[in-house]
């Protein structure tokens, strides 16, 4: 499944996070807490699955990805890749992919690739929401 | 089979496709190994499926090119364009560690052989 979406009369929320420590953080808080807060709902816990650091120990800030989170009562995954919007791109695809954290023992992993604006943030939440059905 | 502890693998994803090249095995895949492996999935696409990944390869090129180690759990996707996402390479470093460069794992080694 890979499914783009544009809104063209949308606002963009974080623009230039790529170039600001900051306001990457706070971006990555935003997704940290969408997320909690789908989980929380559905009482599910969640860690993220992606190691964010190179091997200095140094923060990576090129949101590939930004946020992820391995939900292990469901043997689920959610990855977010960001980045910044662009006039022809669409502002979110999204594709169902596999990941071993485990040999031979996959999990689902769903994938969003987003610009994030309004409407793409919501569109992300509906997502997630429905891929935590169970 | 008893997995070994450095494991990853690189696909060709997106728009039907899925190829993957992986390894295995019980010391840190190296550069020159991460790359043959790259060229090695490269050459059992159709020409098409290539061309639209050309970009997204030149980026996981460069990615690998660049690692100076890269420790467990790392998953990367790379496109060629924006406008279509889905179509990408990703590389996935599953366990331990991957894409060190021969002379840190030789020192490596020998530093174990002292031990």
């Amino acid at each position: 499944m890979e499914i783009a979406v544009k809104n063209k009369n949308d606002k963009y929320l974080f623009v230039g996070f790529l170039e600001n420590k900051r306001l990457y953080n706070l971006t990555a808080a935003y997704w940290h807490r969408m997320i909690h807060k789908i989980a929380e709902e559905k009482q599910l816990g969640f860690r993220p699955y992606i190691n964010l650091y190179d091997t200095h120990g140094h923060k990576e800030y090129d949101a590939n990805p930004i946020f992820s989170a391995f939900f292990p009562e469901l043997n689920k995954a959610v990855r977010i890749i960001q980045d910044e919007p662009e006039a022809e791109a669409p502002d979110l695809t999204y594709w169902e992919d596999r990941i071993e954290l485990k040999a031979g023992h996959p999990t689902k992993e769903l994938v969003i690739a987003v610009a994030l604006s309004v409407s793409s943030a919501a569109e992300a939440k509906r997502l997630i929401t429905d891929w935590l059905k169970g | 089979m008893a997995s070994k502890k450095h494991r990853g693998r690189i696909q060709a994803q997106g728009g039907g496709l899925e190829e993957s090249e992986s390894w295995s095995q019980d010391e840190p895949i190296t550069k020159a190994e991460g790359l043959t492996l790259l060229n090695r999935l490269k050459s059992k696409l159709a020409k098409s499926d290539l061309e639209k990944r050309e970009k997204a390869f030149e980026k996981a090129e460069r990615y690998i090119n660049n690692a100076s180690g890269i420790d467990a759990v790392k998953k990367k996707s790379f496109y060629s364009t924006r406008k279509d996402k889905s179509i990408r390479v990703d590389i996935e470093v599953l366990g331990g560690r991957a894409f060190v460069a021969v002379i840190l794992l030789i020192l490596a080694f020998s530093i174990w052989k002292l031990l």
